[in-house]
């Protein structure tokens, strides 16, 4: 089972899901929320096609995924685990996002940045999903516990 | 390849992301407080908590960051390569000063703990989705 504590984070977070290439060069693409398979410990993260292709090649190529989410009070966590699939989002999983970033857009809104730039962060919806299964959870809020791995299992 | 469109994205007003890996390929992503501007093709990054990315540095120097503009949101992606660590520097002391800042504001203090500043070569500099 995923960690009770760390669902919020995962639907309401902003995201990065990280890998690396055979030859050790890493990258990230941005998440706009992710859903939970509790059954099968694995998580989906919601990502747009055109921006995660170098990130989603190498998960092919070597099959190690991290990501990394975290809310504006800085609780943070990180999953690393191997890569499943991936496959079209739901209309659920699609109007999850939708909140999501309609409460960031509204959250920096609040900061004093113009809606147009916002729209470049959280303006396009995820049209692709990207399952992996969770092997470990690390703590990463700020704080003498960061780094530490999070019970599992 | 550092250039004055840049530099907005270089001042700390919002977080920027990183990943690196191990040397057996694990990778390791995490959020950064800061990326300083050093030269037009070098930045640093302070090292604070993150050991597994200090770790991964030391196995292998290839890492990926990603900065934004707070004020159009603009997002730029660097490929990275670590080349060394300062701890007794006007940068060291520029950044410190600058990350104490940043812990007050946001009810922190004593928690962000400057323990080196890590200068990088920017090997690209990619505007997000070019």
């Amino acid at each position: 089972m995923i960690p009770d504590q760390t669902l919020e984070a995962l639907a309401n977070g902003f995201g990065h899901l990280g890998s690396a290439s055979a030859d050790l060069k890493t990258t990230h693409t941005d998440i706009l929320s992710a859903s939970v398979d509790q059954e099968n410990d694995t998580v989906t993260c919601f990502a747009l096609s055109f921006l995660a292709g170098p990130t989603l090649e190498n998960m092919k190529a070597t099959g190690r995924v991290s990501y990394f989410f975290g809310l504006m009070s800085h609780e943070a966590y990180q999953f690393k685990g191997q890569f499943i699939e991936t496959r079209e989002l739901t209309k659920a999983e699609l109007s999850q996002s939708e909140e999501f970033c309609k409460a960031i857009a509204e959250n920096l809104g609040s900061m004093g940045i113009a809606p147009e730039a916002t729209m470049k962060l959280v303006g396009t919806a995820p049209d692709l999903g990207i399952t992996f299964k969770v092997e470990k959870i690390f703590t990463q809020t700020p704080g003498p516990e960061a780094g530490k791995e999070f019970p599992f299992n | 390849m550092i250039t004055e469109e840049h530099l907005p994205a270089l001042q700390g007003m919002f977080p920027s992301w990183m990943t690196t890996c191990s040397a057996t390929g694990e990778p390791n992503t995490t959020v950064i407080s800061q990326v300083w501007y050093v030269d037009e093709e070098h930045v640093a990054l302070s090292f604070q908590f993150f050991s597994k990315t200090k770790k991964n540095l030391a196995e292998n120097p290839n890492a990926f960051a990603t900065i934004v503009n707070p004020g159009t949101m603009t997002m730029y992606n660097l490929e990275l390569e670590f080349d060394h660590s300062e701890t007794d520097s006007d940068l060291f002391d520029d950044m410190d000063m600058k990350l104490e800042a940043i812990a007050s504001m946001s009810g922190m203090s004593g928690i962000f703990k400057l323990l080196a500043a890590d200068v990088y070569k920017v090997k690209s500099l990619k505007l997000l989705g070019s």
